[in-house]
């Protein structure tokens, strides 16, 4: 029986943000309702395949777009597919994502009550003008109302985003938001620095001069900070950009880079499945259109060959604070360089695992780097 | 007898005052080619040669015209390479003409270049047909041009031809001023009474490598008959061949039973081996051999040494097969192996000039897919060390230490630079800047100044040329030939990388000008050398007292964190374009440097 998470993609917000670069569209009811019919068709399709067909699930993960635009009742019939589909036990991780200032507080505790048990806030920052440069359609205070709103629901796992490297944002602004976010006793964080993504409204911006490029040096000294906060607040850097309180680390996220099998369902979901990676169609047209005709949504598949899966072990296990196995490491890449980078102090060795220490873990890519080019 | 109907010529110009398209006009008008609306120029066949809009290679083409005389006249064109670095490929394209169509543009005027290859025509006792070309143009001035003419080669007023090569206007003119003007063929001896009794000479004025034929000289016949089945010999390397083919160039190679002397077309002497077809090179008959080789021929003395280094170290074997036929075709290269700490294994080749370096390195990169990585090229050094020995010195890292140098001595050119009055304030300025000194200034006439300096040649192997062009707007050009030594005062100007020197950036400099190269160089080298995970310091140092450096701060963030939605994908891709990135880096020490590091430094700002 293969265990392997679920990805559920819901391409619709009630605005697109100015950096955003994911799969989604301003919510049109009309789309909306045919996207939530042609979903169910995909999962009974996966449901039937191999190797997902009776596989166990080993998390749930509803993304965006703004998943929790998604009406109650749509998403009960989605449950009860899943869990009729699938072996899913209460204790499965089921996260939701969802934007405070989008009007949906009031479903959290359906939600709750419907086996979801882990919220994840689209919070970005704490400072109103940043959130306006964001082009977020929220202010500070309707997180923290999110965040009230999905406690009271009964939600104790909580997880809160925040971006930085925003363009006017410091180091100082940066840690404001950060305690701002702290305040809220949230379990999780997961914090990206900006970057700028081609066909955004940032990208134009930068491009006709009228917003300046993230500073990596800035981001570079704010993520500095970052890390000695939420140290000091008792969090695990488990991973390269989340933070958890002990026991709340997700089982989601980790899917990911364990390198174990995921099911993506819904517009540009990715799926891998031990051997290969597929996704779906990012066009939401195209995607009801090829269900409707009961076709398959698929976009491309990509095998992954021996040296490939080697690679991705690489740079997904130093993402990690499991790290990368010593023994397999020697085994695949040069010992020199590796011996080299532990002196310079770009790896440690802890547990017969190597490790980038988290002051460094900002140069991931150049370890990495420097490790393939000398193999 | 030899043939009276053959002649021999070639066109001497200035670059761009429209050789190439009077070529055209001349295959037109003889009916090898269909009428030319716009402009072909079949003559460059190679793509660098239309871009940089030069002929780097001698060509040859034979063309047949029945004259108003009722003789059908044969008529081999031989082109000339159009660069100051070529001057040696023009002499022996010369010396297989009689005559030379000068060919000025109307509204340019004579130019330096123009001078100095009518003066080595000449020299080659070659009749000369001046032509001004471009009279169609709102801007020429036909009877200025046609004055400095007379007064270059002291021709009378009715002498000088007035056409338009892109209009087609006076291209009869021009062929029958080839026919009635230019003489046929010497003949080589009287004691003959028939050519086939003459021993054979066949001048090599241009080779080319055929991938299934082998090396293919483009030759003259100079005294006797060359046929297949021959055995014939090169003077040079004394290697015999039997002959398997020869024939007449057109638009493509045509065979013939046999070239007697007078004519001019090729030769596929089966000789798989390249570098054994030099060029300016004789031919000679293995029956019949004469003991001395045709006059004329100079050996080509490299000028510019540099080092060129493969990027990737597997490609050393491909680029030392690539010089070697590059070579086939270009006497003038030489290359010798050698060693870099940062480069690995390359070659120290010399050049004629920078320009040639450029054409060089371009070719091997284009025709023979290399990815090159140069030095800072410099001139030869004559250096009298204290122990009384005389050294040659063509690469920094060989120059001994100050305490063991009695003397250097560095080549010097005689230089003229023909240029609008307007600009010899500048002209001078600049000429000071590069050690100049300055001997004299004539005029060709009021718009016209030759001004004549002797300076240091590794004073305009850097980017005299370039400099000259722009400050002039193009209007001055320049000429030089090589006069001997002089004594100066040179050091070896190092670079370090984090404390570790890297030969390959060494460079031989004056003295006086230490200083600003190494600013430069180490202030350019920051500018391009990115980010890395660690600090770099760009030191410049003379005997290792550093008098310039630069820091390159670490880099602290180069990571994709954002995942969408296990999208590791565009990950492995980033990553990849990332690693694609990195190949283009050289590692120097422990530093990468993009492979453009090289070539910036050799570029001014």
């Amino acid at each position: 029986m293969t265990k392997f998470a679920l990805y559920i993609h819901y391409p619709f917000c009630i605005k697109r943000c100015n950096y955003c670069a994911f799969v989604s569209s301003v919510i049109d009811d009309k789309i909306a309702n045919s996207y939530q019919k042609v979903l169910l068709t995909e999962l009974k399709q996966k449901a039937d395949e191999q190797p997902w067909r009776d596989g166990k699930i080993r998390s749930a993960y509803f993304g965006g777009g703004t998943p929790s635009l998604m009406p109650v009742d749509f998403i009960e019939i989605l449950l009860n597919t899943i869990s009729n589909s699938f072996c899913l036990t209460p204790e499965t991780e089921i996260t939701i994502e969802t934007n405070p200032g989008s009007d949906v507080n009031d479903r959290f505790k359906e939600f709750f009550k419907l086996g979801i048990n882990r919220l994840s806030i689209g919070a970005q920052s704490f400072n109103d003008d940043e959130l306006k440069l964001l082009g977020r359609i929220h202010s500070t205070d309707d997180i923290c109302d999110a965040v009230q709103a999905g406690r009271e629901a009964g939600f104790e796992n909580i997880s809160l985003d925040l971006l930085y490297g925003i363009p006017g944002q410091t180091v100082n602004s940066f840690q404001t938001s950060l305690q701002k976010a702290l305040d809220l006793n949230p379990t999780h964080l997961s914090t990206y620095a900006l970057s700028i993504e081609d066909n955004t409204p940032f990208a134009r911006m930068v491009k006709n001069g009228s917003l300046s490029a993230p500073d990596p040096d800035l981001a570079a000294d704010q993520y500095s900070m970052l890390i000695d906060v939420m140290k000091n607040a008792g969090f695990n850097h488990y991973e390269l950009t989340n933070y958890s309180k002990s026991g709340f680390e997700s089982t989601h996220n980790k899917t990911y880079w364990q390198r174990t099998p995921y099911l993506g369902i819904g517009t540009a979901a990715h799926s891998f499945d031990g051997q290969k990676r597929f996704w779906n169609t990012n066009s939401i047209e195209t995607y009801i259109r090829n269900l409707k005709s009961d076709k398959i949504p698929l976009n491309n598949t990509e095998f992954i060959s021996p040296p490939e899966q080697i690679e991705e072990q690489l740079y997904l296990g130093l993402r990690t604070s499991a790290g990368l196995d010593v023994d397999f490491a020697r085994k695949h890449f040069s010992k020199n360089t590796l011996r080299e980078l532990v002196l310079d102090g770009f790896l440690n060795i802890q547990h017969r695992k190597y490790l980038v220490p988290e002051k460094k873990w900002l140069l991931l890519d150049e370890v990495v780097l420097k490790i393939l080019s000398t193999s | 007898m030899i043939k009276k109907n053959i002649r021999n010529f070639c066109i001497i110009a200035h670059i761009d005052h429209g050789k190439s398209t009077l070529a055209d006009r001349l295959l037109e008008a003889t009916g090898l080619i269909a009428s030319i609306g716009e402009r072909t120029q079949f003559l460059d066949d190679m793509d660098l040669e239309r871009e940089r809009g030069i002929t780097i290679k001698a060509h040859a083409i034979t063309m047949n015209h029945k004259a108003a005389d009722g003789i059908e006249y044969v008529l081999n064109l031989i082109d000339t390479p159009g660069h100051v670095d070529f001057s040696y490929e023009v002499s022996r394209s010369l010396a297989a003409c009689e005559g030379a169509i000068l060919l000025v543009d109307a509204s340019q005027g004579v130019e330096a270049q123009t001078i100095a290859n009518v003066y080595l025509a000449l020299e080659n006792d070659l009749t000369i047909i001046p032509a001004i070309n471009k009279i169609d143009l709102v801007s020429a001035q036909p009877d200025l041009v046609q004055q400095q003419i007379m007064d270059l080669i002291g021709c009378e007023a009715d002498e000088v031809l007035r056409i338009s090569a892109r209009q087609g206007i006076g291209i009869d003119q021009v062929i029958n001023a080839v026919i009635d003007l230019i003489p046929p063929p010497k003949p080589y001896s009287d004691k003959f009474s028939s050519i086939e009794d003459e021993p054979l000479q066949a001048l090599i004025f241009d080779s080319i490598f055929d991938n299934y034929r082998g090396a293919i000289p483009y030759i003259k016949v100079v005294s006797g008959v060359l046929k297949p089945d021959q055995m014939i010999f090169f003077h040079s390397t004394r290697k015999k061949y039997q002959v398997d083919e020869v024939g007449l160039l057109r638009l493509k190679r045509e065979p013939q039973k046999q070239l007697a002397a007078g004519e001019v077309g090729y030769i596929i002497p089966g000789c798989k081996e390249v570098g054994e077809t030099r060029v300016g090179d004789t031919i000679g008959d293995v029956e019949n051999p004469l003991p001395k080789p045709l006059s004329g021929y100079r050996e080509p003395k490299p000028m510019v040494y540099a080092g060129l280094y493969p990027t990737d170290a597997d490609e050393y074997e491909d680029f030392q097969n690539a010089l070697a036929k590059l070579k086939l075709n270009d006497a003038s290269l030489q290359y010798e192996p050698e060693t870099s700490g940062a480069l690995g294994f390359g070659f120290r080749c010399g050049f004629l000039g920078l320009l040639h370096l450029e054409i060089v390195q371009e070719r091997l990169e284009r025709e023979y897919n290399l990815d090159l990585v140069s030095t800072v090229p410099n001139v030869k050094y004559r250096i009298a060390c204290t122990d009384d020995q005389i050294l040659y010195v063509d690469n920094p890292v060989h120059l001994p230490s100050p305490m063991a140098i009695k003397e250097v001595e560095e080549p010097i050119v005689k230089a003229q630079i023909v240029t609008p009055p307007e600009f010899i304030g500048a002209i001078m300025q600049l000429s000071m800047e590069r050690r100049g000194i300055y001997e004299n200034t004539e005029y060709l006439d009021p718009q016209r100044a030759v001004l004549h300096f002797k300076m240091p040649l590794a004073e305009i192997i850097y980017d005299f040329y370039d400099r000259l062009k722009s400050m002039s707007r193009g209007y001055a050009s320049f000429d030089y030939e090589h006069t001997g030594w002089a004594v100066t005062k040179m050091v070896r100007l190092d670079i370090l990388l984090n404390g570790e020197l890297i030969d390959a950036l060494s460079v031989i400099v004056h003295e006086d000008k230490a200083y600003a190269w190494g600013r430069r160089v180490v202030d350019k080298l920051a500018q391009i050398i990115p980010r890395q995970m660690f600090e770099v310091a760009i030191q410049a140092a003379i005997s290792s007292r550093i008098i310039a450096r630069a820091t390159v701060r670490a880099l602290r963030k180069n990571v994709l964190a954002k995942c969408y939605g296990g999208d590791i994908t565009r990950k492995r891709k980033l990553l990849e374009k990332q690693k694609e990135g990195k190949k283009r880096m050289k590692m120097l020490g422990h530093v990468e440097v993009p492979q453009e590091a090289f070539m910036a430094i050799l570029k001014s700002d």
